[in-house]
């Protein structure tokens, strides 16, 4: 029978084996009790996610390409094509094309980690062939919101489109943007890909059919997002 | 608005879950998607516990490779699948740091950020339910209680590491930590 005060003491163990804080033969003796005690073993795990919020707080940060290749190569999954290729061939596309081409500046506001220290901010721009137009976006990762300055009206029935572009190369939409700008939600998922180093893009596509999963023409505009 | 994200947020989760389950099946595809949908928040935990890219892409290739393993084990209804992630990604960073016995690299200002990291309850994402009620006990928690639990769960410093840093005896930190735990979940098992 377990009294009180060893249930106690073998709570706070696993909350100390949970935390990282045992070192030697405490340690061991801890994970031999996981291994012979699954009530123990679920008490260590309990802690483990209950504290798992706090790492909420960090921000999230695109890894290499490199990392999914190893993964895919240690579990023994087909290799895939490499797609930054995909991105290198619509952007080298987009800058061609000079259809309407424009410049956008992105200055993205992402939440201070520390609410006294410097306020990280991105900006950039790129520069297309034609007299610059410049569209300024600012994100807000906190209630994960897009603001989207004006831009000029389409005159052809398509509207812009605004896509993120991780290092995996594949536009995702953002949603369309209205001609006189304001504010866009950003879904949960997309939000890790608003990054530093991701690129945002512009095309123009059929309002109707929106959102879509791929783009249907070369972007009118793109920039990088940058922190400053 | 928030009614919409919040469906957002539960598909997300649906989606997440039924990846993990698609990977736990032994198709690769599963956890490709796993991989998009978490990659980005996995990394940033490993890269602020490492503290260097190079060995957190390592560290991140194996949390993947694990999660590949140990699929089949993750249970919906106990965990959130976010949480059994960043715990696994968690632990494999801290175990790194362990090994490479790195814990005097990290700077001071690091550890001082490190206390700063949680932002205060009321500035939190809506609906962020498991978070805010960490958050909100934590909080309730002397600070050298609060700052101790989270040096330690972030950082993986161990009893002794805790103790040199804040230059404390040995015992006391013992007595933050245990009293800090046993409060904390007093208050999250009546939250």
């Amino acid at each position: 029978m377990v009294d009180a005060a060893e249930e106690q003491d073998r709570g706070a163990l696993a909350a100390e084996l949970a935390l990282g804080l045992l070192e030697g033969a405490e340690r061991a003796q801890a994970l031999r009790l996981c291994l012979s005690d699954p009530v123990f073993a679920r008490e260590v795990e309990g802690w483990t996610t209950r504290l798992s919020p706090l790492l909420d707080a960090l921000p999230p940060v695109l890894p290499s390409s490199r990392v999914w290749h190893t993964v895919a190569a240690r579990i023994g999954a087909a290799p895939e094509a490499p797609s930054p290729n995909r991105l290198h061939a619509w952007r080298a596309g987009a800058l061609m094309s000079g259809a309407i081409a424009a410049a956008l500046a992105l200055f993205v506001v992402l939440r201070p980690v520390e609410p006294t220290a410097r306020m990280p901010m991105a900006v950039s721009q790129l520069k297309g062939t034609n007299e610059a137009q410049v569209l300024a976006i600012s994100y807000d990762p906190h209630n994960g919101i897009l603001q989207v300055g004006s831009q000029a009206e389409p005159g052809d029935g398509k509207h812009a489109e605004l896509w993120v572009i991780p290092q995996d190369g594949v536009p995702r939409s953002l949603g369309m943007m209205a001609h006189q700008g304001g504010a866009i939600p950003v879904d949960p998922a997309m939000r890790p890909l608003i990054a530093a180093g991701a690129t945002l893009a512009v095309t123009m596509e059929d309002p109707a059919t929106a959102p879509h999963a791929a783009p249907s023409s070369l972007p009118v505009m793109t920039g990088k997002i940058s922190m400053i | 608005m928030q009614e919409a994200s919040f469906a957002s947020r539960s598909e997300n989760r649906a989606l997440l879950v039924s990846a993990i389950h698609l990977a736990a099946s032994g198709d690769a595809a599963g956890l490709r998607n796993v991989y998009d949908l978490t990659s980005a928040k996995l990394f940033g935990i490993c890269l602020r516990i490492c503290a260097d890219r190079e060995a957190a892409e390592d560290v991140l290739q194996d949390v993947y490779v694990k999660v590949w393993r140990r699929a089949a084990s993750f249970d919906a209804s106990r965990a959130s699948p976010v949480s059994w992630l960043a715990a696994i990604a968690r632990n494999a960073a801290v175990d790194w740091r362990r090994a490479e016995h790195r814990h005097d690299a990290i700077p001071d200002e690091a550890m001082a950020e490190i206390a700063d990291d949680a932002p205060l309850a009321d500035t939190l994402m809506e609906g962020d339910e498991e978070r805010l009620r960490l958050l909100v006990c934590l909080e309730g928690l002397p600070s050298e209680q609060s700052g101790a639990i989270r040096s330690a769960f972030l950082q993986g410093l161990t009893y002794q590491q805790l103790a040199d840093r804040s230059d404390t005896p040995l015992g006391t930190v013992k007595s933050w930590i245990r009293r800090g735990m046993l409060r904390l979940k007093d208050c999250l098992g009546h939250g």
